[in-house]
């Protein structure tokens, strides 16, 4: 099948970091487990459940969700509450976080799954078990009890299953492929009993291997949904639902749900296995690290640990970035844990980063050929710069996605998208 | 005290082969009318940066090259000096600086010298070759000379052969004469990613069309197509068109300020008093660059309006 693409703007991924494909192992228990409790910055925040010293079991609930955008929170190890308190996360914003230290003995770990028969379930009961698992969108942090019923009050629209890896390093999604097909599909078969899509698409990167497809292609046979494979061109950023509907001619965006695998699996361990979301699927890679992996790792878990189960670094990294090496943040320390969104944990050598200082922007417009969304960064920035948020807004800031995609292509070296979160975020501070 | 540009240090690097062929044509007086130039313009961004507090950008560097290959080789040093003071200090500092000027500096030092001193630069041409071996003495100023240059004799009626406007062997400006060691600086800036390629091929597309039209449609003032050749249009158009400060970054405006440049060359040269128009042509596009890329970035909403009404609180978090 011919493989699409968006038209306008992006930035071209044609190089990946080399990766030996293997089963995919699961990381060290940490000693210390730092459960943050807010996944997202407009979240509120989820109330504690335990107090300091209280003895907690492998995924006992610590914490219950309390409103919007907020979700169960529980522990991913056995121990003791050490200490509940509020700290900066990696995201930028503050969230209450609780520390468990390892301790007892794991009713999980090294037990046999169980398996329910999900198929008797109704919706009402899937939607229940997905809340009380606090299965959160991996790509955006956002409960997936939430937005499936959100999107079950409209129905007729096509769910997306992502599989597209748009840097050159992370290779989670495509991995969960080829390795636990048989659950990827499962897990649409419970999100769609959630939520009914006219039809699932699943987007792959056009240059997927044989191996991985035919066997997916075959369960999408065998399934009773209604499932198309759609490969799509290597170009950043492809997950974001305008690019996607543009790409696919389709006229409004709105009638896209993305989801992608991991999340699915997660979704389907929950109501399969009967396991809270308190494990994440972290690609451990870029230039200083000795052998890049995925590992299934516990969320709380530093990336310190993770970083040192992949063989430490080769070289002084120049930077530690959590997620993506176009839109992630720089980790402050090797202590900073594992959420449920922590997608990759990148260690860019200085090879990698060619960072620069800032220099003057020369106006050459080369943000605004990367801009998917057809805005003017440099023209907001200018508008930002001279005290004008509003004109700022007007100009179209609202409409930008952070992709930044105008960050990498920017030749002075000015981190745009940096500006750009942080004029949003005063304005809704405002 | 610079700050670090790399794409200006590119530009520098595509200008030095042009400059080295200018000491061939012109003799040694070139670098004097560079050395003054480039100190002068450097001396006055150093002025105002200093009470800014800001660093000399490099792109003055650029500025003051730019504006000595465009002199006459026998300009008056002190013409060299007024001009390129006016076109750092009237045509970037006054905006505020580096990237915030709305007209090319080095264009805008040169039209003002060409006015204001129009009579002393018409007759500081003179033939080229031989280290400037028509100028007589190596640094004086030459008296007695005066060469037409192509335009001028192509507007007179008179013609040129094509050879010499392709080997760079005619009178002209320091730069603009060399066609192949210009387009070689072009392949490298764009090559580079330095120049926007969209930019210079639409000028040169609008000043073709325009002169080929003007001179098949039989117009009686029209020049020939080899007047493309002649001048500074290829230099302009690949240094000057692609200054990215003052030209629109929005792929339709691109084409239209280029269009707009490579007509206005044409029909200046052709119908105006003045021989050449690439000045007068490129300020034209840089007054209306702003305005095309409004309407492009409208015309861009609009359409994203239309297509994606719904996007907006799904984009956002």
């Amino acid at each position: 099948m011919r493989a699409r693409g968006f038209k306008r703007g992006g930035v071209p991924v044609d190089h990946r970091a080399p990766f030996k494909t293997g089963p995919i192992e699961n990381a060290f228990l940490p000693m210390n487990a730092i459960v943050q409790l807010r996944e997202h910055r407009c979240a509120v925040e989820p109330i504690p459940v335990v107090s300091v010293g209280q003895e907690v079991r492998e995924g006992q609930l610590l914490a219950r969700s309390a409103g919007k955008a907020s979700s169960n929170v529980h522990s991913p190890i056995p121990g003791i509450v050490r200490r509940i308190e509020t700290t900066r996360t990696s995201g930028g914003f503050d969230s209450k976080a609780i520390l468990v230290s390892l301790e007892g003995s794991f009713s999980m770990l090294g037990k046999r799954p169980e398996r329910y028969l999900w198929k008797s379930l109704n919706k009402a009961d899937i939607s229940h078990i997905v809340q009380d698992k606090g299965i959160v969108r991996v790509s955006s942090g956002e409960p997936l009890y939430e937005i499936l019923s959100e999107r079950s009050d409209a129905p007729g629209f096509v769910m997306v299953v992502s599989a597209l890896e748009m840097d050159p390093y992370r290779r989670t999604e495509e991995e969960l492929l080829a390795l636990r097909a048989e659950d990827v599909v499962d897990g649409c078969a419970i999100a769609a009993r959630m939520a009914l899509p006219a039809r699932i698409m699943f987007a792959v990167d056009e240059r997927i291997e044989p191996a991985t497809l035919e066997p997916l292609r075959e369960l999408a046979a065998r399934s009773e949904l209604d499932i198309a494979i759609q490969p799509f061109r290597r170009r950043f950023p492809q997950d974001l639902p305008g690019q996607i509907a543009e790409a696919m001619d389709i006229a409004d965006p709105g009638t896209l749900f993305i989801i992608e695998p991991s999340t699915l699996v997660a979704l389907h361990e929950a109501v399969v296995s009967n396991k809270p979301h308190i494990e994440q699927y972290v690609y451990v890679g870029g230039g200083s690290i000795k052998r890049p992996a995925i590992l299934k790792a516990r969320i709380g878990a530093p990336i310190g640990d993770l970083i040192e189960e992949c063989g430490g670094f080769s070289g002084h990294p120049e930077t530690i970035v959590i997620g993506g090496p176009f839109r992630g943040r720089a980790a402050a320390d090797l202590d900073a844990p594992v959420t449920r969104t922590t997608r990759a944990v990148l260690a860019l050598s200085p090879e990698e980063t060619k960072s620069a200082p800032e220099r003057p922007c020369v106006r050459c417009g080369d943000c605004v050929d990367a801009c998917p969304e057809g805005l003017s960064p440099y023209r907001l920035l200018k508008l930002l710069r001279s005290g004008r948020p509003d004109d700022a807004l007007a100009a179209g800031l609202g409409r930008c996605s952070s992709c930044g995609s105008c960050s990498y292509a920017c030749r002075s070296r000015i981190p745009l998208v940096r500006y750009f979160d942080e004029a949003r975020q005063n304005e809704v501070r405002r | 005290m610079f700050q670090k540009q790399p794409m200006m240090r590119r530009v520098l690097y595509a200008l030095a082969p042009i400059t080295a062929f200018a000491i061939w044509l012109y003799g040694p007086r070139v670098l004097a009318t560079l050395a003054v130039s480039l100190g002068v313009g450097v001396l006055v961004e150093y002025l105002f940066e200093k009470r800014r507090g800001g660093k000399v950008s490099e792109a003055v560097l650029v500025t003051g090259t730019l504006f000595a290959l465009s002199m006459p080789p026998a300009a008056p040093l002190w013409i060299v000096a007024i001009g390129i003071a006016f076109a750092v200090f009237m045509a970037k500092e006054v905006y505020g600086g580096f990237g915030r000027n709305v007209f090319n500096p080095a264009i805008a030092g040169r039209l003002f010298v060409y006015i204001s001193f129009a009579g002393a630069l018409g007759g500081s041409f003179f033939e080229p070759g031989g280290f400037g071996a028509a100028a007589g003495s190596l640094f004086g100023r030459p008296d007695a000379l005066s060469a037409a240059t192509p335009l001028a004799m192509m507007r007179s009626g008179g013609s040129v052969p094509t050879i010499d406007l392709l080997l760079g062997a005619r009178s002209g400006a320091i730069g603009e004469s060399s066609v192949a060691l210009i387009a070689a600086a072009a392949v490298y800036l764009i090559a580079t990613k330095t120049a926007q390629w969209r930019l210079v091929l639409s000028t040169l597309l609008g000043g073709a069309l325009v002169a080929v039209g003007l001179y098949v449609a039989g117009v009686a003032r029209a020049l020939p197509p080899e007047s493309l050749l002649a001048g500074s249009f290829l230099f302009v158009a690949v240094f000057m068109a692609t200054d990215p400060v003052s030209a629109p970054k929005k792929k339709p405006a691109q084409w239209a300020y280029g269009l707009l440049i490579g007509a206005a060359v044409i029909v200046i040269r052709s119908f105006s008093l003045f021989p050449e128009g690439t000045s007068f042509a490129l300020l034209l596009g840089n007054t209306f660059a702003s305005l095309f890329e409004r309407v492009a970035a409208d015309a861009a909403k609009r359409k994203a309006a239309k297509a994606a009404p719904a996007t907006a609180g799904e984009a956002k978090p």
